[in-house]
């Protein structure tokens, strides 16, 4: 057997050109599946660590209406801003103690006009806790984050990020500054970058952060309360986010229509997987199509080995090579071809993907299945497409194998 | 000793609805240790008989047996075996394989008998020393030349220790001189013990043997007879 390779290896390179042109059927089919797949794969992968958990493990507790994650899924309930009772600091406290929890942050959610001077930003605005930057990390470019006198003194301060900062600062130096948020004066504390948020599935928005404490002058003490709770792994979100709503639910008073949920990512996984799926079936046609062509290429390659070394399978069995050895030798060779060319498809396929994840500033993934697979299917080829002209070896008669010139 | 008995031999190949019958009913006794030339003009049927003896063809009828034991079994991997085991086959064209070297071509037959490698590496080093070229047993055939090629032929078939060896033509493809050291090898080798069958049609070669068959129009006569040169 290894001497079987060894020869493969050998008649191999002594047709480097034919080798490599045979080859490259095999090459391109196993490269482009393995390039489509690691690209596809990549932004699924993207999609469900972006989606499911925001790329942290944390997962938004809802406060809606029931059955907004109901049957027609999660695509199909609308935010809605409808008011809400006060969530009690023991139900967080309590939810914090919970087990896999690894924090949790209550924060108001709006969008609202701010100006400074002639300048006006349309900022997403949010009214975080104390424990916010705990789950979604900043960078401070300038100032300081809130402190606890911030929130206990009702201090009408914000962080702005740095688009926020260009709308409404365009000549620069805006820490210190003041700016107006329906009416109100904010004294602008800090500067943050959006870096944390700087994935495929954001674009830096203008963002102002102020203090819970001083939400409700804006917009009342009523006001819908987001809650985010971050799991410790991205198995428990589900079961975390349910924890928490039921928690939350426990305070609800008994006429409130609306109740505390999470969206159901196990429903969402399932419909991600048959996208998946899907994209897999178009591949698997496509990549078969053209292995198809790839697998001719070697038979019709192999077929002409087969009748260049007629003499050399009559010399062989003239002195006592059985059948078996002569289809042995030429299925290791159609083998050989097929799986060097399937490495080498490998190898450009993960090239391939690598060099549009760098240019196109696509996320790709390495599935090591998908290499796997891809080998032993090239293999696979080697043995499909060279077992016809194996078998015409070892069926040749040495009287007229000998006679051949 | 009788070795090889050949007892109404017939091989014909069918042409569409012709019949052509090449061999007509041979009978040949080869002894042990004999050293047997097969004559004939191109045409007379000697290709076919010789590889019928060498258990490459199968005839149409009648019997073939070696040391009383039937070669024609009929099945190719059977028949593999024997070629294998008993045959050891010299080529006018030699019929080495390029890419291998002198040792590797010698060593072919031990492999198929699934010999160890050592010992297939001592056997045939053996073998190559009895033709005295274990000094070119790296060479590739094409660094050989034609005698050189020969012997290692040569080599490769008495390595397996077959019972006889079947030579087509050995000196054909060589010039006279050399053709004559390729004949005191065979001499040689005979005078070991080794029963050597070879065809030709050179009359200057086939006296190097003890006997000569002659062989017309797919029948074997003692004598030569004189229409044939004509």
């Amino acid at each position: 057997m290894l001497e079987n390779i060894r020869i493969s290896f050998q008649s191999i390179w002594g047709h480097k050109l034919r080798s490599s042109l045979t080859m490259l059927g095999v090459i391109i089919g196993i490269a482009a599946v393995i390039a489509i797949f690691a690209i596809i794969q990549g932004r699924s992968e993207d999609l469900k660590s972006n989606l499911i958990g925001m790329g942290n493990n944390t997962i938004n507790v809802v406060f809606e209406e029931e059955d907004m994650y109901g049957e027609e899924g999660m695509w199909g309930g609308e935010m809605s801003n409808r008011s809400a009772p006060p969530i009690k600091q023991e139900a967080i406290e309590e939810i914090l103690t919970y087990p896999n929890v690894n924090g949790m942050s209550i924060y108001y959610e709006g969008w609202q006009e701010a100006y400074h001077l002639i300048n006006v930003t349309h900022p997403r605005l949010l009214g975080i806790d104390e424990r916010y930057f705990d789950l979604f990390p900043t960078t401070m470019v300038e100032g300081r984050e809130f402190t606890e006198s911030d929130f206990a003194s009702y201090n009408q301060v914000a962080l702005i990020n740095e688009v926020a900062m260009s709308e409404l600062f365009p000549e620069g130096d805006a820490l210190h500054q003041t700016i107006d948020i329906g009416g109100i004066p904010f004294k602008v504390v800090g500067i943050f970058s959006d870096a944390i948020e700087d994935s495929d599935w954001y674009y830096p928005e203008s963002t102002i952060y102020l203090p819970t404490t001083i939400w409700p002058l804006l917009n009342g003490f009523d006001a819908p309360m987001q809650v985010a709770v971050q799991a410790s792994s991205s198995e428990t979100i589900q079961e975390v986010g349910t924890m928490a709503a039921d928690r939350l639910n426990m305070d609800l008073p008994p006429y409130e229509t609306a109740i505390y949920q999470v969206a159901d990512f196990e429903r969402m996984m399932e419909e991600i997987s048959q996208y998946d799926q899907a994209f897999a079936f178009i591949l698997g046609g496509i990549a078969s199509i053209s292995l198809l062509v790839g697998g001719i290429g070697v038979m019709n390659i192999m077929l002409v080995s087969v009748t260049e070394r007629t003499r050399e399978i009559g010399i062989k069995k003239a002195l006592g090579a059985k059948r078996y050895v002569i289809l042995a030798q030429f299925l290791t060779e159609s083998v050989v071809l097929t799986s060097i060319g399937g490495i080498i498809g490998i190898l450009s396929g993960l090239g391939i993907a690598k060099a549009i994840s760098v240019f196109a500033n696509m996320p790709y993934f390495v599935s090591v299945p998908a290499i796997i697979g891809s080998f032993i299917f090239s293999m696979f080829i080697g043995i499909i497409f060279g077992i016809l002209p194996s078998i015409k070896a070892s069926k040749l008669q040495p009287v007229e194998a000998l006679r051949y010139e | 000793m009788t070795m090889i008995r050949l007892k109404n031999l017939s091989k014909s190949y069918n042409l569409g609805k012709e019949e052509i019958p090449i061999l007509k009913r041979i009978s040949l006794d080869v002894e042990e240790g004999e050293f047997l030339a097969i004559m004939g003009p191109s045409g007379s049927g000697k290709s076919t008989l010789m590889n019928i003896l060498g258990c490459l063809d199968l005839p149409s009828s009648g019997d073939y047996e070696l040391e009383s034991m039937n070669m024609l079994t009929g099945h190719a991997n059977k028949l593999a075996e024997i070629r294998n085991q008993f045959i050891g086959f010299v080529f006018q064209s030699f019929h080495l394989l390029p890419r291998l070297t002198a040792l590797q071509n010698v060593e072919l037959p031990l492999i198929y008998s699934g010999l160890k490698k050592k010992e297939r590496k001592e056997r045939a080093m053996d073998a190559l020393k009895k033709v005295g070229l274990e000094d070119r047993a790296s060479f590739r055939p094409p660094q050989l030349s034609g005698g050189q090629r020969q012997r290692v032929a040569i080599a490769r078939a008495i390595v397996n220790k077959p019972k006889f060896i079947l030579a087509d033509e050995p000196t054909g493809a060589l010039d006279t001189k050399t053709g004559e050291q390729i004949l005191s090898l065979f001499k040689k080798l005979n005078g070991e013990g080794v029963t050597i069958i070879m065809i030709t049609h050179d009359e200057e070669v086939a006296k190097k043997a003890d006997r000569i068959i002659y062989i017309r129009d797919g029948e074997l006569f003692k004598e030569r007879s004189e229409d044939v040169h004509a």
